[in-house]
């Protein structure tokens, strides 16, 4: 299978802190990969690094493969042409996505001319279908609302439907695209973004912090610790078997229906000096100790 | 019998909007039992908060009432503040309850400044003994609430929250913004409070958290609570089809 995303040897710094220290990993096309992970852990920033989107002043060094050519040595044209077209982004807020002063049929117009390069009375049919397809109830009144007046799911799956209208999305970046949703709602959305990736047969990396949502999507885990991805495995190895106590601590503080996930251990550790080796579990399962 | 703290009755909430009006909490009844922690559970926009709000004083009742220590709550400034000067708010996002310009200190002073007479020192020692309570140690005093990370800000809102000795505490989706580990340190603490006697109406649209800290579920639905038990009858044997929904969502 050929890989869509290469990261080797990531490092991040913002001035003198590492947000990122040496990240290496492959993500195949078509599968999902979630990196999980405390607040601050470092996976807001590492899909910031992939979008290119990171802070101004921010240090990166390492290589980041999107399609088997170097994305941070294109220029900013045409990594800006990538971004949206080949790469479809959902953010944690769906409100910040979508301009509050236009209304989102106008919103979804002016992204499918830009991305399609068609006029705007062709776009019209485009987005009935995709929000037909994504089984919106009122299609008119969704067009024609502003982002205030839908609620934080109905945005989160606009946001949604906006990467569904680019067929050109080889992967798909979510940052917390659940957070800010009810259980209900999160469950569809989780269902939501799984179609669209088969759907347009990409690639999805998520960041969250919400177990079950990663276990539901993913193919893969990597999990995030002060910076580091100290554990990468088949989701089922990681949920199943995981190895690091970092990672079990986790999972097991991760709220269950029968079991006690109050007194797990909390893991504390530096992961600035220490020299760390690789640990090769089973094929494709490793760990950082 | 079991004391009870808070009885909500009948209590009814409409917004009128421009061309039409919205029922947002309609005909609920409940009761809050001393030491106890009842969950109001359901998704977004099925009216939690705004109940929470109308027991807060925050927003008035379009009918029915709320007995606080078998007081009917007004809802007239003066008097609101008064009735409820031993219950306490906790927000989702604890930065909205703490001013960024203030250090942890000066904005625990806060808490206490309009309603008591304590001296500095006393001030000082409530804010380390309920910092203490919280997990945190007395050197987050002079910090800011930037230089704190989310599950810190939020410990710091609960502590802030018990300076007045609340006997209840509302706490509206408090570990919403908060990852796994961060969440259940607080489900910890809340249960720790809950054993020193103070009542909890915990606010929430995720069962999961619900097992370990609350004895009773009601289940909200469009206004209405349409399933109300005991914690484990209700995690266990749902009897409505929403209910399973939700608990098939969280688990």
């Amino acid at each position: 299978m050929n890989n869509i995303l290469n990261v080797k040897n990531l490092n991040v710094c913002y001035g003198e802190t590492a947000a990122l220290k040496g990240i290496d990993f492959s993500l195949p096309q078509g599968q999902a990969v979630s990196f999980i992970g405390e607040s601050g852990s470092g996976k807001t920033t590492l899909l910031s690094a992939i979008a290119g989107l990171l802070p101004k002043g921010s240090q990166i060094s390492g290589d980041i493969e999107f399609i088997g050519q170097n994305f941070y040595a294109l220029s900013e044209k045409k990594r800006r042409q990538i971004l949206g077209n080949q790469i479809g982004i959902i953010f944690q807020n769906p409100e910040l996505f979508l301009d509050p002063t236009e209304k989102i049929g106008k919103q979804m117009e002016d992204y499918i001319m830009l991305q399609h390069h068609i006029k705007r009375k062709d776009t019209h049919n485009k987005i009935y279908d995709i929000l037909n397809q994504l089984s919106f109830p009122d299609v008119k009144s969704v067009l024609s609302a502003y982002p205030f007046e839908l609620s934080g799911g109905m945005c989160q799956r606009i946001s949604i439907a906006m990467v569904l209208s680019c067929e050109n999305t080889k992967l798909i970046l979510a940052d917390e695209p659940t957070s800010a949703l009810d259980q209900i709602i999160r469950s569809q959305t989780a269902k939501l973004l799984v179609d669209t990736q088969k759907k347009l047969q990409a690639s999805l990396l998520l960041v969250t912090h919400d177990i079950k949502l990663a276990q539901d999507v993913s193919d893969y885990i990597g999990v995030m610790y002060k910076g580091k991805l100290i554990e990468w495995g088949t989701a089922e190895e990681i949920f199943i078997s995981p190895y690091h106590d970092y990672t079990k601590a986790l999972i097991a503080a991760s709220p269950k229906k029968d079991t006690d996930f109050l007194h797990f251990r909390m893991y504390d550790a530096t992961t600035d000096s220490k020299e760390f080796l690789r640990k090769e579990i089973s094929p494709g399962h490793w760990v950082l100790i | 019998m079991e004391k009870t703290i808070l009885s909500v009755k009948n209590l009814s909430k409409t917004f009128n909007q421009r061309n039409h009006s919205v029922d947002a909490v309609n005909d609920i009844s409940f009761d809050l039992y001393k030491g106890q922690c009842l969950a109001l559970v359901g998704e977004s926009g099925c009216g939690k908060s705004t109940i929470a709000s109308i027991i807060a004083g925050f927003t008035a009742p379009s009918g029915g009432c709320v007995m606080y220590h078998n007081t009917q709550l007004s809802f007239q400034n003066k008097s609101a503040q008064q009735q409820r000067s031993t219950m306490q708010m906790i927000f989702q996002n604890p930065l909205s309850s703490l001013a960024p310009r203030m250090s942890v200190l000066e904005n625990m002073k806060e808490a206490v400044i309009y309603h008591e007479k304590w001296s500095n020192e006393k001030i000082e020692s409530e804010a380390i003994r309920h910092l203490v309570r919280m997990g945190l140690s007395e050197k987050y005093l002079n910090r800011y609430p930037h230089q704190l990370s989310g599950g810190e800000c939020q410990r710091i809102a609960i502590a802030k929250a018990l300076m007045r000795q609340p006997d209840l505490l509302i706490c509206d989706e408090i570990t919403s913004n908060l990852d796994v580990c961060v969440q259940a340190e607080i489900i910890r603490y809340l249960i720790e409070l809950k054993q020193s006697g103070i009542s909890i109406l915990f606010i929430t649209h995720d069962l999961s958290l619900t097992g370990q800290l609350c004895d009773y579920i009601a289940v909200m639905k469009n206004g209405k609570i349409i399933e109300s038990n005991r914690t484990e009858e209700i995690l266990n044997h749902p009897k409505k089809e929403y209910t399973q929904t939700l608990i098939k969502a969280a688990f």
